[in-house]
């Protein structure tokens, strides 16, 4: 586990009083204010009047957020284990001293709660704040680049909160269709990234002239990140909002982010907690409007429109609003530390697969250059690890999502859907919707990775594409598909083979004793099948095969027929087993014992089972 | 032919046979050592976790709610008053589900805040509760009040009781399993293949519903006798949890000394 951390911010010490808090805690010094600080925050572009009207109270947001920023980038996250090998270090354990201006707003213990709380919920960590007088400012215009221009906004219905990746470019083109007038406020940790902002920030001005204006804020630590999962950044970049809707009376701060990244189910069910990030998580935008309205003394709102929206949605929301030409000047990659400016995507990080997956289900492809990604998404290599895992994790949760019913998605996202609507009114009404929204994008990225599949599927085949590339991890599985109808054939010349010696005295006189002795060949010949598994449900009901192979998707039913009064019985019950099985996707085999020759016209009892795809029957006298 | 009810669980792999799978579908090496190694090293800290999770205030308050809701099948609907659910006309499985899972997370936030063995006690109790009432309801979010009612009285006898807890600490090992197993075949080379995972998923899921019938077996006497002792409290719950893990610890041991013995 991390070592525990004492952050000492612009020089404080730990006041006598909270001394037992500091044992046994490695110290963290960070500093903006001094000579040799090594946390930077800059606000650029931003006139006199803005930061003559920065209260106190927002400064210290400002700062407290950065030093939140600052800690969290700072150590790295534990990968061992602790207690006896049980408990994984992925926590972290902070006691924060950051003196203040207006000290006696942020030592309300509710204030100081609200922040542990958000902070806890976002990244996992202890929090525990220690908030002290600060004794010496420094000269205010340090934390901006000013410009002499008069400054035309003010009272803006919203600050926007602008990555320059797709989701806030729609939102933008959004709201400023519309007439709106917008601030956008962008984090700038490295200077590529401000460049494509810059740039696509410069193509919508001349879209909506007068009607934007963009504070770029630089907030960096001197010395590199440790820990890239940064999850308190929300926070940061909500502060920042926070800033400039106090200096412009915004009603809010609007964050724009597709519902699924919102929710970010988790792929696997090893993914707990804020180890799937919670950047737009509803419950963490209730968290900030409650804080952000504490501290502005107002109301105001941290929201996200976009919730009930996915990916392809989005990307379809700007094709509509005529602005496809921009897709490709935004930028969605997860990294940000590109050695060329050609290209700013990986081509390997969920960011960019997701991308990549909406632009080709939303017909834009064209506008969005496959030149742009230092790897193919689909067909490129990918490195040993999270590469890999990201890319088949990505593929299995589209087609679990696919093909759960809306029940099964709320079974298996239980707890995640119920805490994402908690804020919400109407929550019955709003699970249900965002059910659907996952059903949606299961769809989407089933159709484009099928489509990509069947496209390369020449080369799949032939062995051409990279062992390691998406659609080759993906495609392994698929020839496993091709093969169910020999897998049954052989089961059925087994039985075929078996049965009528096994019965040669004595007819089985149930379908039970069938069963057991078709087991006992089957078995023998160490076929991977599993007896009466898995439980599938139909309408209200649980239904079980008689054998099943997974890796086939595979289930088997055996039907006896004794005498000609049981073939209406065994076709209604193939009937109702085409339906329940084939409802659930799966593949049957049906054996059917007709060692009396009930059935006369063999062609005309299968016909209307072989004609299925995923069907077969197989008669054994 | 099939059957359509839920009837006795299935044979499964052991669990030996489980971790072969996940070594196999990721081409990191199938030998018989490592196998064991990986097994018993997951089996090892899982036997840890379960000891440490049982003073867990989440798992605890988890089992504790899931008797409350046992005493309101039973009939006793003051309970629900006590806990403070909201009732109205309107109700569904789904707004129990939600005022449930609301009553352990502000429970968890009141006693230091989640933790891994937490979260996966919340998302294990709401997928036994949705188990047992969505066979009944009619759908999770369509039913009304009467069709949860009609639910609700299934898990208010001692075999409801008994079934309810058995699907509630298999989700809960299945989930324990897992995440060590992770954590163990990060280290080792390979990715679990595409379709693989479904049926990975699938055994590991039987394998714990199968290993957690061991508190099945006395979940509903122990809950009968507190009631009628007139001694079900938190604490009472408490010692059960400490004895429901003490007992899934000890299966584990159990299947690592068959694992040892196959070497």
């Amino acid at each position: 586990m991390a070592r525990p951390r004492l952050v000492l911010c612009n020089r404080a010490n730990l006041p006598a009083e909270h001394a037992d808090l500091g044992n046994e805690r490695q110290e963290l010094h960070l500093d903006s204010l001094n000579n040799n600080a090594n946390v930077t925050i800059r606000l650029e572009d931003v006139t006199d009047f803005f930061w003559k009207t920065l209260t106190p109270r927002i400064v210290d947001l400002l700062e407290i957020a950065s030093f939140v920023y600052a800690a969290d980038s700072s150590v790295s996250r534990g990968t061992g284990w602790t207690d006896k090998s049980s408990t994984e270090s992925w926590s972290r354990d902070f006691v924060i001293v950051v003196p203040v201006r207006d000290i006696r707003f942020w030592q309300t213990p509710d204030i100081t709660g609200i922040i542990e709380d958000i902070l806890r919920f976002f990244t996992n960590d202890k929090w525990h704040f220690i908030f002290t007088k600060l004794e010496k400012d420094r000269a205010i215009q340090e934390y901006l680049g000013l410009q002499d221009d008069e400054w035309p906004f003010s009272e803006v219905e919203r600050v926007v909160l602008f990555s320059g990746g797709l989701d806030s470019l729609a939102g933008v083109l959004d709201c400023a269709a519309s007439g709106e007038r917008l601030v956008l406020v962008s984090h700038r940790p490295v200077s590529t990234m401000d460049h494509r902002q810059r740039q696509l920030y410069d193509l919508l001005q001349a879209r909506f002239p007068g009607q934007l204006l963009r504070i770029p804020v630089w907030v960096n630590k001197a010395s590199a990140s440790r820990e890239s999962t940064q999850r308190s950044r929300s926070f940061l970049f909500t502060s920042l909002g926070v800033a400039v809707a106090s200096v412009m009376k915004c009603k809010g701060i609007r964050f724009y982010e597709n519902g699924v990244v919102s929710l970010n189910l988790p792929v696997a069910d090893e993914v707990l907690r804020a180890r799937a990030s919670r950047t737009t998580h509803p419950v963490a935008l209730a968290m900030l409007t409650n804080l952000a309205s504490l501290v502005l003394e107002r109301s105001v709102e941290v929201d996200n429109p976009f919730l009930f929206l996915t990916k392809q949605e989005v990307v379809t929301l700007i094709a509509d609003r005529g602005a496809a030409d921009l897709i490709g000047h935004s930028c969605s990659c997860l990294h940000s530390f590109f050695k060329s400016r050609a290209q700013h995507h990986c081509g390997t990080c969920s960011q960019c697969i997701d991308r990549r997956v909406a632009v080709l289900a939303a017909g834009q492809e064209e506008f969005d250059d496959a030149e742009d990604y230092v790897s193919d998404v689909f067909t490129g290599p990918r490195k040993e690890g999270y590469e890999r895992n990201i890319a088949v994790d990505y593929a299995r949760h589209a087609l679990e999502l696919k093909t759960m019913t809306p029940e099964e998605v709320a079974h298996q996202f239980n707890l995640e859907l119920t805490r994402a609507v908690r804020p919400m009114v109407n929550k019955r009404e709003n699970a249900e919707r965002l059910i659907a929204l996952h059903k949606r994008h299961g769809e989407a990225a089933y159709k484009v990775i099928t489509g990509e599949l069947a496209d390369k599927a020449a080369e799949l085949l032939e062995g051409k594409l990279n062992s390691t590339s998406m659609l080759a991890m993906i495609g392994n599985g698929l020839h496993l598909h091709s093969s169910w109808e020999r897998f049954a054939g052989r089961i059925g010349d087994l039985l075929a083979a078996a049965l009528p010696v096994a019965f040669e005295k004595e007819k089985p006189l149930k379908e039970v004793a069938l069963q057991r002795i078709a087991d006992s060949i089957l078995i023998g010949h160490d076929l991977n099948l599993v007896r009466e598994y898995p439980f599938l449900r139909w309408s209200s009901v649980l239904t079980k095969p008689d054998w099943s192979h997974a890796e086939l998707d595979l289930l088997i039913e055996a039907k006896l027929v004794k005498d000609r009064k049981d073939l209406h019985r065994i076709t209604e019950e193939i009937a109702a087993d085409i339906t329940k099985y084939g409802d659930s996707g799966q593949r049957v085999m049906f054996v059917v014992y007709d060692s009396s020759h009930c059935i006369l016209k063999e062609d005309e009892f299968a016909e209307p089972i072989n004609r299925r795809d995923s069907m077969f029957v197989r008669i054994i006298r | 032919m099939g059957h359509t009810r839920l009837g006795r669980i299935p044979k499964s792999r052991k669990w030996k046979s489980v971790v072969e799978l996940v070594l196999e579908s990721m081409g990191a090496g199938n030998l018989a050592s490592d196998v064991i190694g990986i097994a018993d090293q997951t089996l090892d800290a899982a036997e840890g976790g379960l000891a440490r999770a049982a003073n867990d205030a989440g798992l605890t308050y988890a089992v504790f709610l899931l008797t409350q809701l046992s005493l309101v099948g039973r009939g006793d609907l003051s309970v629900l008053d006590s806990l403070g659910f909201e009732s109205s006309k309107e109700d569904s499985v789904y707004d129990l589900l939600d005022q449930i899972q609301l009553k352990l997370e502000n429970h968890v936030s009141a006693h230091g805040g989640s933790t891994d063995y937490s979260e996966m006690a919340q998302q294990a109790m709401g997928s036994a509760l949705l188990q047992a009432l969505e066979s009944r309801a009619t759908s999770l979010f369509g039913s009304g009040p009467d069709e949860l009612e009609s639910a609700l009285r299934q898990i208010g006898t001692s075999a409801g009781f008994s079934r309810l807890t058995q699907n509630f600490y298999g989700d809960y090992l299945s989930r324990f399993l897992n995440f060590y197993l992770s954590r163990i075949t990060a280290k080792t080379s390979g990715y679990l293949d595409f379709r693989q995972v479904n049926v990975f998923n699938e055994e590991l899921h039987t394998y714990s519903i199968q290993t957690a019938r061991i508190i099945s077996d006395f979940a509903g006497g122990w809950l009968s006798k507190a009631i009628y002792e007139k001694s079900l409290s938190e604490d009472a719950v408490r010692k059960f949890v400490y004895v429901a893990n003490k007992k899934l610890a000890k299966e584990l041991v159990t299947a690592k000394r068959k694992n040892d013995g196959a070497t």
